[in-house]
């Protein structure tokens, strides 16, 4: 394993960092390490604000040096991902979706699609829409259309 | 340097899922399963476009369907046959779940005093009858949602309900509640038609069946009566009325005939399977969507109707235990079974579902039957000693088991404590709602 340090930056200019193997499962990360000169203070990550750039990080650390060989080791990844996602909150959970997507780091963008899934499992139209303060949009001769269509779902 | 984007989103507002693009949301949903997939689609309009667009909804409700086909073949279908491959999918649950050998019943004490029927409409159950009040309750938190007064001179016979009213049948009058609004009784007088018994509507007509053997429609909105059909000298027990005008009926007596609106009269005479010299109904009468009622004449009452207007079939139980069915269509029967020794006050379906038929009656075993054989699928009856209050003590709910009952159980083996009679049934996805003419309200979650 290489131990070459790569420096993140985040928006707001803050500094991170990390071993090259933790910042490549990133796949933006890595292609903006291939095909791109450095800025001499790191490789600049202008929408990820640091506050999310460090959970970002604190992620991508436990998955690179934790390769698990077996069901125990699994089992202890899943609950140190457990107890990442318990610290977050809702909007913190949408920007790190944001980031992930943006960084291309597949395990952490399911891990919080997941976690995002969790949330409104079992739940009414009602409770999803206060859930995530979404406002229903639809006329409602519209919202009936759309219902009706698979009422099963409802009853 | 760009000065950070997500800076400025902070400090204006915080990042929400209003965030996050059509493609993320649709990763999202792909971690839910069909139902809450489906109920995503009505929460906002963003929503609905971002599981539409994707393959998310095709994939989740293909995988289970494909049965060997390729799912290339499955996503060129069209968005109709996505449409009915969930509706496919999901009838398919309901008839697994309604023979699930695991059942949880929960109780609660809804009313006053004994109450007879309950409905079931968009995660809302409504009950009353008997009671001086009707409620709505919320199908998933059991919280009382509305209540509506019934005026003291009369009591409450039948009723329904949609999005916007319940209409009650009072004696000799008609009632409407608009839902959180006035209550507009009509005609204005009493006793100016024999007392109903049974009632169903479909805007903007209520159908009234009276004791006197008579059928009398009414226009809800001039609050007239436009027709009155003179069937039968025994009382109408039951209605089913279709969306396309049809109207079905049953008679104490037992007799079935089968009358026109639109001709006025009895047009033909028609009798269970069971018993013989049945008389075809020339199938053009049905065509002309004009109003038709069914009598039978057997040797019990109908004491209940039903009708599915996905696969026309009518399903009647009698006072004798038998569940007949015909195809109005062709005015043929296609079987009969006696399920019980006694009275089956309710056959109720879910609106799409052309499987499953839950039965309830006096011996006060839920019954599933095959709409499309009779064949009894699976019974049930609740286990008294697996009562536990629950957390919510607001109005005295138990939590319950109920047992599966083995095919040949004889019912005298099982105490009239597990089976309180059945009064009504109501059918939602998964589950039933039931009254047994006590104060109780139930509800049958099948669990896969």
């Amino acid at each position: 394993m290489s131990t070459k340090k790569i420096t993140l930056l985040s928006s707001d200019r803050e500094q991170f960092i990390v071993d090259e193997a933790v910042a490549i499962q990133s796949q933006t990360i890595k292609n903006l390490i291939e095909d791109t000169v450095p800025d001499e203070d790191g490789i600049p990550l202008p929408v990820v604000h640091s506050r999310i750039l460090a959970k970002v990080t604190e992620y991508l650390t436990k998955h690179a040096n934790y390769k698990p060989h077996n069901d125990a080791a699994k089992e202890e990844l899943k609950n140190w991902d457990v107890k990442f996602l318990g610290k977050l909150d809702n909007n913190t959970l949408f920007d790190l979706i944001l980031a992930a997507n943006y960084l291309d780091i597949k395990g952490l963008l399911d891990l919080t699609c997941q976690a995002v899934a969790d949330l409104m499992k079992g739940m009414s139209v009602e409770e999803v829409r206060k859930l995530f303060n979404i406002e229903n949009d639809f006329t409602p001769e519209e919202e009936e259309a759309v219902r009706k269509e698979n009422q099963w779902a409802f009853d | 340097m760009e000065r950070p984007l997500m800076e400025k989103r902070r400090s204006s507002s915080r990042t929400s899922i209003r965030s996050l693009n059509p493609d993320i949301l649709a990763t999202i949903f792909s971690n839910l399963d069909q139902f809450d997939l489906v109920r995503c689609t009505s929460v906002c309009k963003s929503w609905h476009y971002a599981v539409h667009r994707s393959d998310v909804l095709k994939m989740k409700f293909c995988e289970q369907q494909l049965d060997g086909r390729s799912l290339s073949e499955a996503s060129s279908s069209s968005r109709v046959s996505l449409k009915n491959y969930m509706q496919e999918w999901a009838m398919k649950e309901q008839r697994l779940s309604l023979q699930s050998s695991s059942v949880d019943v929960d109780q609660w004490v809804g009313h006053s005093s004994r109450v007879r029927q309950c409905r079931l409409k968009m995660g809302l159950i409504l009950t009353g009858v008997g009671d001086k009040v009707v409620r709505i309750w919320s199908l998933q938190s059991y919280k009382c949602l509305e209540e509506y007064s019934i005026p003291n001179v009369a009591s409450l016979a039948d009723f329904d309900f949609d999005e916007n009213k319940i209409v009650g049948l009072l004696g000799t009058r008609i009632c409407i509640w608009k839902r959180q609004g006035k209550r507009d009784i009509f005609p204005s007088h009493e006793g100016t038609f024999s007392r109903g018994l049974c009632m169903r509507y479909v805007d903007p007509e209520a159908v009234v069946g009276c004791e006197d053997g008579s059928t009398r429609i009414f226009d809800m909105y001039s609050k007239r009566c436009s027709q009155i059909i003179r069937m039968h000298t025994g009382p109408l027990t039951c209605l089913a009325v279709t969306d396309d005008q049809l109207i079905l009926c049953g008679c104490s007596l037992g007799s079935i005939k089968v009358a026109s609106v639109s001709s006025d009269r009895i047009v033909d005479s028609l009798t269970p399977f069971r018993f013989t010299d049945y008389l075809c109904l020339s199938s053009h009468l049905i065509g002309c969507l004009s109003m038709v009622l069914i009598w039978g004449r057997g040797r019990s009452g109908v004491s209940s109707l039903c009708f599915n207007p996905n696969s026309s079939l009518v399903f009647a139980g009698s006072t004798a235990g038998f569940v007949n069915c015909w195809d109005l269509r062709t005015m043929k029967p296609l079987w009969d079974n006696r399920i019980s020794p006694n009275v089956i006050y309710s056959l109720q379906h879910l609106p799409s579902d052309t499987s499953s038929l839950a039965a309830g009656g006096i011996d006060g075993v839920l019954r599933v039957l095959d709409q499309n054989t009779g064949k009894i699928l699976s019974s049930y009856v609740v286990d008294e000693s697996t009562a536990r209050a629950s957390s919510n003590k607001s109005h005295s709910m138990k939590k319950k088991k109920a047992v599966k009952l083995a095919e040949g159980t004889s019912l005298d083996s099982i105490p009239k404590t597990m089976r309180p009679p059945i009064t009504c049934l109501a059918v939602g996805m998964k589950k039933v709602v039931s009254t047994h003419n006590s104060n109780v309200i139930r509800v049958w979650k099948f669990n896969k």
